[in-house]
């Protein structure tokens, strides 16, 4: 039987969408808040992307939570289109998914970015990890 | 010798950062007025909380996965908001108590009224989040919340009638003229003291920063299970020398100094400044936890970079958050308003949001994905459901007995 | 088309009544893609935490709660049911699919 990341079953809601998404160094950038799928030629559906950011998770919340969720987005400057990471870029999937350097870099948070340009990066000591 | 140094820091960091001003006040109220009757309690809730850490302990060794992270997988995003925003209002609540708290010390301490080191508090437990490296907070803290051991030593010098309080401690029932209710509400307060879900929050996050691996487990199962039992007798000394010292008098406590006073009576103003200085780095300490349990629960719920490993730069949203959450326990505190109330109230929360933190965590602790050949055998899960089956009665009867019984008047 | 599209849509059996929901999406390897093999479909939302995946999973009590809220789960393999409109339609009877435990043992 064929297999995907090592796996002949994959439930995409139980072993892939919610898991945190990770760098190779293991540093977060996401959630897989949802997947995009495509219909291919011969009729089936693929899993083409991880999606990731507030916009994808705002169809899976119940409606009470949609204006909290896009009052938080607003604050840090959003909210943002959500951010698409090919399947392809998938390095490894187990508790996280892990993905490519590259694909990390172009999938990076605009609302962390924009925080750390205006107020944190600001602050002294921002570089240094206290480790 | 180095290893054995280490893993002794790390019981010791877990007796005194087990230790918060919910447990602080919770059991010497509790003491002075029910005397050593509700320690089954503490000892239910202690259990609890070493079940409950030990399971995310081994769970982050393994996975690398801490509890905030395991809630969003296992029950998906809506029924995680809900937890979101239950535990993160109540966590926010449990830091304003903690500001409180060692302001109130300060104020003990100076006699100058405690507003006015509100805000200097802020700061100062801003920058240690901002700069201070993880394990030199934790166990600094931990070790000098340690003093509190002077209550167990007060009560030790005072050489109370210990028949009596053996008695006390065994009875299972409220002393004659007390009613049911009440002590069924501060049962649920010192249960919810001893099992706080920035507990688990901060020590499975702090075992991410740390970096655990599984080679580290049966360290950190020591830790647990010496640590926070042992932290548990320091809340349980807390208790024993209220009801020595304050029961007979009739006193009901309503403030700090009420809380200090056995100690000052075995050993004058040495005893008062060393249970003052253990009651401040616990309150210090367990600022810290929640502020950063704050950020820690909002970055894993999103997936966003946190913790200290992280420079600030690259966890901007997490350093955003706490600093946040500190101004608003500032803010809060500032006003005024009485900070033994405040832990109080959180306690009660608290109550509400366990059940949704530990359910996750007792299906990932089962997860051969999460935990490899370490799922749980059949100890932990008989004693997980049971404890989990506690937590969901303290819940659902938490609110009805704030109302009842007026907040335990 | 998005996978939240999916989980949670409402499942008419053939006669056009609503029989149940789409509760996951199960997928599988094909040359390296991941595809669709068929869905997984419930008479309500609730989730299985991964107990589908492995008979053994404790603790006891909470297997045994899972499967029992999931005695009517099923699995229904591509082809037998078509989408339309966030709607899926069986093409055969709610009955006769497999449920989802015989596809364990």
């Amino acid at each position: 039987m064929s297999t995907w990341q090592g796996r002949e079953i994959v439930d995409l809601l139980t072993d892939i969408i919610d898991r945190e998404i990770v760098d190779p160094e293991g540093v977060p950038l996401g959630r897989v808040d949802d997947l995009e799928l495509r219909s291919r030629d011969d009729g089936r559906t693929e899993v083409v992307a991880l999606l990731t950011g507030t916009v994808a998770l705002e169809p899976r919340l119940p409606r009470w939570a949609l204006t909290l969720i896009r009052a938080s987005a607003r604050l840090t400057g959003g909210p943002d289109d959500p951010r698409r990471i090919p399947i392809e870029a998938i390095t490894k999937v187990d508790t996280v998914v892990s993905i490519t350097a590259a694909a990390a870099a172009a999938a990076a948070s605009p609302s962390e970015e924009r925080l750390k340009r205006k107020i944190i990066g600001r602050i002294p000591g921002a570089d240094h990890a206290s480790e | 010798m180095r290893k054995l140094l280490i893993f002794t820091l790390g019981v010791f960091s877990a007796i005194g950062g087990f230790v918060d001003i919910g447990d602080i006040v919770s059991n010497a109220t509790v003491g002075a007025r029910y005397g050593l009757a509700l320690v089954w309690a503490v000892v239910v809730g202690v259990i609890g909380i070493c079940v409950f850490a030990e399971m995310s302990g081994r769970v982050v060794a393994v996975s690398g996965s801490p509890v905030y992270s395991l809630i969003r997988d296992k029950v998906g995003p809506g029924a995680a908001l809900v937890n979101l925003i239950a535990s993160f209002a109540v966590t926010l609540l449990t830091l304003t108590a903690q500001i409180g708290g060692i302001a109130l010390v300060i104020q003990i301490a100076t006699t100058i009224p405690h507003v006015v080191y509100v805000a200097p508090i802020g700061i100062a437990l801003w920058l240690i989040v901002w700069r201070v490296k993880f394990d030199s907070m934790e166990r600094a803290f931990g070790l000098a919340g340690l003093t509190i051991a002077v209550f167990a030593v007060a009560l030790w010098w005072l050489d109370p009638d210990w028949g009596d309080l053996g008695r006390q401690a065994v009875s299972l029932s409220p002393p004659p003229g007390e009613a049911v209710p009440t002590y069924l509400f501060y049962a649920v307060v010192l249960f919810a003291a001893a099992m706080t879900p920035y507990e688990v929050f901060f020590f499975s996050s702090g075992g991410v920063e740390e970096g655990w691996k599984p080679s580290d487990m049966s360290t950190q199962r020591i830790n647990v299970f010496l640590g926070f039992p042992l932290g548990g007798l320091l809340s349980i000394a807390i208790a024993a020398a209220a009801a020595v010292v304050l029961l007979p008098r009739g006193v009901d406590v309503k403030t700090l100094d009420q809380v200090v006073e056995p100690a000052a009576l075995a050993f004058g103003t040495a005893g008062l400044a060393v249970a003052l200085f253990g009651f401040f780095a616990a309150t210090v300490g367990a600022a810290l936890e929640c502020g950063l349990s704050c950020g820690y629960a909002l970055a894993q719920y999103f997936g966003w970079p946190w913790g200290k490993r992280v420079a600030p730069a690259r966890g901007a949203r997490f350093h955003a958050t706490v600093a946040l959450c500190l101004l608003v326990g500032v803010l809060i505190v500032q006003t005024g308003i009485d900070p033994i109330m405040v832990t109080e109230v959180s306690l009660v929360f608290s109550a509400v949001a366990l059940p949704l933190t530990y359910l996750p965590v007792l299906i990932a602790a089962n997860d051969p994905d999460y935990v490899g050949e370490h799922v749980n055998g059949r100890l932990s899960n008989g004693l997980g459901l049971a404890v989990l089956a506690v937590v969901f009665i303290a819940a659902i009867a938490a609110i009805p007995l704030m109302i009842l019984t007026r907040m335990g008047a | 088309m998005r996978a939240s599209e999916l989980i949670g849509a409402p499942v008419l059996d053939t006669d056009g009544t609503r029989c149940s929901y789409v509760i996951d999406l199960r997928a599988g390897g094909d040359d390296g893609d991941l595809v669709v093999d068929g869905l997984v479909i419930g008479r309500h939302h609730w989730r299985m935490f991964g107990y589908e995946h492995r008979e053994e999973e404790g603790p006891a009590l909470m297997r045994r709660i899972i499967e029992m809220l999931h005695r009517h789960t099923r699995y229904v393999p591509w082809g037998d049911f078509e989408i339309d409109d966030r709607a899926v339609r069986l093409r055969r009877d709610w009955d006769d699919l497999p449920p989802l435990r015989s596809l364990r043992e």
